[in-house]
């Protein structure tokens, strides 16, 4: 791929790195919100 | 149709959808890498770093897309009230927002070893570059607003007033003389590129609308529990776990 390897991986990197980091939202997301219904659910 | 706004129906029913969608993107997306690192030829002009198009493109696309789908549903939720729609919304901002900020980046870094440069104001990047300011301002505008309903309906106008850069970043190289080049994809004619360079750009399409829709379908059962917190069948879903 000669001199344009450098680019084409960053390229591929960062978008590896932020649908990632969407995933990592999604289930802390997920995560946060069962455990705030389960203590809801605890108190009543 | 009426049942698909009930959100237990909704909960349910995204919950079978899942693993399929989950297993169609990666299908897609290991098949559109795979043909478009190493079985798409080089190009004549830009040799291998139009390999860069198999993530750019998907992004550029998809973030007129989703904002598209993020004023179809803020619509039907400031005529009809359905909670469903604004859901939708609300799930769909921060991916939209990824998506263009990906498409900026590499296109960015495409530009610099093709145009020499990493950023020109031309009508294509700066309408794309508002683009995602629209979004961000979405975002920022529902979590700056306590009431959940009063920012529901603001942002729901903002996405609305919003929906005017859309056909400015798609006809912009059309209408004004741009650096960045013509659509090569058209719905109205012949795509402007070789079968083995197109299918494995509509493998990375498919691969990234499937990832879209499986980041939409989690938040959106996500988001359906927090909202019905008070609803019975919450407590069910909840005592099943």
């Amino acid at each position: 791929m000669g001199n344009y390897t450098l680019y084409i991986s960053v390229s591929y990197f960062v978008t590896s790195l932020l649908l990632i980091l969407n995933i990592g939202f999604m289930l802390s997301e997920r995560r946060k919100i069962k455990k705030m219904l389960k203590s809801i659910a605890g108190n009543l | 149709m009426k049942r698909l706004a009930s959100p237990k129906y909704c909960y349910q029913l995204i919950g079978k959808i899942l693993p399929w969608t989950s297993i169609a993107c990666l299908i897609c997306m290991s098949y559109g890498l795979y043909a478009g690192l190493f079985l798409a030829p080089a190009d004549y002009q830009q040799g291998e770093a139009f390999r860069i198009m198999y993530v750019h493109v998907p992004c550029a696309i998809l973030s007129l897309t989703i904002y598209s789908i993020l004023f179809a549903s803020s619509l039907v939720f400031l005529v009809w009230r359905l909670k469903i729609a604004d859901i939708i919304a609300e799930a769909s901002g921060g991916i939209g927002a990824t998506y263009t900020l990906l498409a900026l980046i590499t296109g960015a870094i495409w530009g610099k070893p093709m145009w020499g440069t990493w950023w020109v104001w031309d009508a294509r990047l700066t309408s794309e570059l508002i683009l995602l300011f629209l979004y961000f301002g979405y975002l920022g505008l529902r979590s700056a607003i306590r009431d959940p309903n009063t920012a529901a309906r603001a942002v729901a106008i903002l996405a609305i007033v919003g929906m005017v850069d859309i056909p400015i970043v798609h006809f912009s190289v059309e209408w004004w003389e741009t650096l960045h080049q013509g659509p090569s994809l058209s719905k109205f004619t012949k795509p402007n590129i070789a079968k083995e360079m197109l299918y494995p750009l509509l493998g990375m399409l498919a691969g990234f609308f499937l990832f879209y829709l499986n980041v939409l379908l989690y938040r959106m059962r996500s988001l359906l529990l927090y909202r019905e917190r008070r609803t019975e069948w919450v407590s069910l879903v909840l005592r099943e776990n």
